[in-house]
C-alpha cells in the first residue's frame, strides 16, 4: 500500500516541474506540454483524495478536468497555428512585439 | 430523481438554458445566411440574451437550489447576471459596424460571446468548486478565441497567445488549490466546506490553499501580481471585444469571490491581509503605470487594474456592507467603461485607428456632443460628483470606514488622485488642443443607442445613488 504522502509528493513535483518550463523555456511548443505537466499534478492530487477519502467526487473532478484541459489545448494549438501563418517561429522572445 | 424535482432544477437555469439553446441555434443559422443580412444575426443575439433577462427576472422572486447543491438561483446572483445582460447587449450593439470594417463580422463572432455570457452566468451562480471551475473555463476559452479573432493582425495573435497561455496557468493554479482544499475538507461545496474542517482556520494547510484558489481568482480580475497579461492582450484584442472583456469577466471573477469570501471558512482565516496588500499594489501599479501611456486601449487596462484595486478594498471591508458596496460598483464601472469604450470603437473607421491619444486632439471643436460624452465618462472614471463613479468609490470608502480601516480609506482616496490626472489630460486633450485632421466617427444607430443607454447610467446612478444602493443591498441579503 502506498501512502498518500507519496501521490501528494509527485503532484508537487509535476507542480513544480510544470511551473518552471512555463517560466523558464523559450518555445511555445514545450511551454504548452509544460501546462499540461501542471493540471495533471492537479488530477494526481484529486484521484489521491479521492482514494483517501472513499469518494467519488475527486475521481468525476479529475475526469472534467481532463476534458476541459484538452478543449483549452485545442484552443491554443489553433491560435499557435494562426500566429505561425503570420509569423513562422516557435520562440517566445520573436513573438513580443507589445511592451509597457 | 422525479420529474418535478427535475422541473424545479431545469427552472431555476433556464436563463442559462436559453443562453446555450439560442448560441447553438444560431451557430447553425448563421452559416445559412446570406452576404449582407448579417444584421439578423446581431437582432437574434440581442433577442436571445432579452429573453434569457425576462426569464432571470421573473424567477427572481425565490432562492432555487438546483443540480443537488452544484448550482444557486438567488438574487446575489440575479444582480451580477443582469451586469453581464448589460455588457452583452451593449457589445453586440456596438459590434455592428465595427466587425464590417474589420472583417470579423461573422456569425461565430456573436456566437462566442453569448457562449461566454452563459458560462459567467454559471460562475455567478454556482455553488460547488467543480461548478465555479466549469463556468470559468467556459467563460475564458471563448475569449481567448474572441482576442484572437483578428487573425491576420499579428498583435491580435499574440495577445491571444500569452492570454491562453497565462489563462491556463492560473486555473492550475486554482485547481491545484481546490485539490487541496478537497484533500482536506472530503468535499467540494461551497457551505459543506466550513462544516468539514477539522485544523481550525489557521491550518497552514488550509491557508495554502486559500491562497492557490484566491491566487487563480485574482488573475481574472487582473490584480497584482497577474496583471501582466493586461495591458498586451486589451491592446491587442478587437477593440469591441476588449469592451465586453474589460466589465463582463471581471464582474464574473468578483461574483466568484465574493461567493468564496461570503464563506465563513475562508472569513475566519486571515487571508483579509493578503487581499487588502493586492488591493494597494493593483490601484498604485494602475494608477501609475497609466500616468506614461500613450495608446488608449492600454490606458483603459491600466485603468480597469486600477478600478479592480478600488473594489478590493471594498471585499477586504467585508460584511453586506463591503460587499453590497463591489457590487455597485462593478455595476456603476460597467456602464462608465462601455460608455468609453463606445467612443473609442466608433473612432475605428477608414485608415483612423482612434488608439493615440493625441489623435483626439481637439475633437471638441468638430463634435461637441461627443467630446461632451467623454468628458462624462472619463469625470465618471476619475469620479468626480456628481458622476456615478464618484458614488462607487465613496460606498466603498464609507464600508471601510465603517469597519475601522481608516488607513486604507486614506491610501484609496490618494491613489484615486493620480489617476484622476490621466483621464482629466485626456480631456485637456479633446478640449484645449487645435485639431490636426478632421473625424470621422462611425456612428451608427445602434451605436448612438450604447452612447444614450451608458450617459443615462452614469448621469442616472449619479442622481439617485441610494436607490441602487439598496438594490445592492437586498441582492446580498437576498441568500
Amino acid at each position: 500500500m502506498v501512502p498518500l504522502s507519496w501521490y501528494i509528493l509527485l503532484g508537487v513535483v509535476l507542480f513544480v516541474v510544470g511551473a518552471a518550463g512555463v517560466l523558464l523555456r523559450r518555445n511555445i511548443l514545450v511551454v504548452l506540454m509544460s501546462l499540461e505537466l501542471l493540471l495533471n499534478s492537479v488530477n494526481i492530487n484529486f484521484i489521491a483524495f479521492g482514494h483517501y477519502h472513499g469518494d467519488l467526487r475527486g475521481r468525476i473532478f479529475a475526469i472534467f478536468v481532463i476534458a476541459i484541459t484538452a478543449a483549452e489545448v485545442a484552443v491554443a494549438l489553433g491560435i499557435l497555428v494562426a500566429l505561425v501563418r503570420n509569423k513562422s517561429t516557435l520562440k517566445v522572445d520573436d513573438v513580443t512585439m507589445m511592451k509597457g | 430523481m422525479s420529474a418535478a424535482v427535475l422541473y424545479q432544477w431545469v427552472l431555476a437555469s433556464l436563463p442559462e438554458i436559453v443562453v446555450v439553446t439560442g448560441a447553438c441555434i444560431l451557430l447553425i443559422v448563421g452559416q445559412l445566411i446570406r452576404r449582407g443580412q448579417e444584421h439578423l444575426i446581431v437582432w437574434a443575439a440581442v433577442a436571445v440574451v432579452m429573453i434569457a433577462a425576462l426569464a432571470t427576472f421573473l424567477l427572481a422572486g425565490e432562492v432555487r437550489p438546483a443540480y443537488s447543491g452544484m448550482f444557486i438561483a438567488d438574487r446575489f446572483a440575479v444582480f451580477f447576471k443582469f451586469v453581464f445582460f448589460l455588457a452583452t447587449v451593449l457589445t453586440f450593439l456596438l459590434s455592428r459596424k465595427y466587425a464590417d470594417i474589420e472583417g470579423i463580422g461573422i456569425s461565430e463572432y456573436y456566437v462566442l460571446l453569448l457562449l461566454s455570457l452563459s458560462g459567467m452566468m454559471i460562475m455567478a451562480s454556482a455553488a460547488d468548486l467543480l461548478s465555479i471551475y466549469v463556468g470559468l473555463e467556459l467563460m475564458v476559452l471563448c475569449t481567448y478565441v474572441l482576442t484572437g479573432f483578428l487573425r491576420r493582425e499579428r498583435r491580435s495573435n499574440e495577445a491571444a497567445l500569452k492570454y491562453v497561455i497565462l489563462g491556463a496557468v492560473s486555473t492550475g493554479m486554482f485547481l491545484y488549490g481546490v485539490s487541496l482544499v478537497y484533500g482536506l475538507t472530503g468535499t467540494t461545496a461551497l457551505d459543506g466546506m466550513a462544516a468539514a474542517v477539522t485544523g481550525g482556520p489557521r491550518d497552514p494547510a488550509l491557508l495554502l490553499a486559500v491562497v492557490f484558489i484566491v491566487a487563480g481568482l485574482v488573475f481574472k480580475i487582473g490584480a497584482v501580481p497577474f496583471h501582466m497579461w493586461l495591458p498586451d492582450v486589451y491592446e491587442g484584442a478587437p477593440t469591441t471585444v476588449t469592451a465586453f472583456m474589460s466589465v463582463a469577466p471581471k464582474a464574473a471573477g468578483f461574483a466568484v469571490i465574493l461567493r468564496v469570501f461570503l464563506n465563513p471558512l475562508v472569513a475566519a482565516s486571515d487571508v483579509w491581509i493578503i487581499v487588502a496588500a493586492i488591493g494597494v499594489v493593483t490601484m498604485a501599479l494602475g494608477s501609475f503605470a497609466a500616468l506614461v501611456q500613450d495608446n488608449f486601449k492600454r490606458l483603459l487596462a491600466y485603468s480597469s487594474i486600477a478600478h479592480a484595486g478600488f473594489a478590493i478594498f471594498g471585499l477586504v471591508a467585508g460584511g453586506p456592507a463591503g460587499i453590497a458596496s463591489v457590487m455597485l460598483y462593478l455595476l456603476i464601472y460597467a456602464f462608465m467603461t462601455l460608455g468609453i469604450f463606445a467612443v473609442v470603437v466608433m473612432m475605428r473607421n477608414g485608415d483612423f485607428s482612434g488608439e493615440a491619444i493625441p489623435d483626439y486632439a481637439g475633437l471638441a471643436k468638430s463634435h461637441p456632443g461627443l467630446a461632451f460624452l467623454m468628458l462624462l465618462y472619463l469625470f465618471s472614471l476619475a469620479g468626480i460628483p456628481p458622476t456615478a463613479g464618484f458614488f462607487a468609490k465613496f460606498y466603498v470608502l464609507v464600508a471601510l470606514v465603517e469597519q475601522g480601516f481608516v488607513a486604507l480609506a486614506v491610501v484609496a482616496v490618494l491613489l484615486s488622485a493620480v489617476a484622476a490626472y490621466f483621464y482629466i489630460r485626456i480631456v485637456m486633450v479633446i478640449y484645449m488642443r487645435d485639431p490636426d485632421r478632421s473625424f470621422d466617427p462611425a456612428l451608427t444607430p445602434s451605436v448612438r443607442a450604447t452612447l444614450a443607454l451608458t450617459a443615462a447610467g452614469t448621469i442616472g446612478i449619479g442622481l439617485f445613488p441610494a436607490w441602487f444602493l439598496r438594490l445592492a443591498q437586498t441582492s446580498v441579503f437576498g441568500g
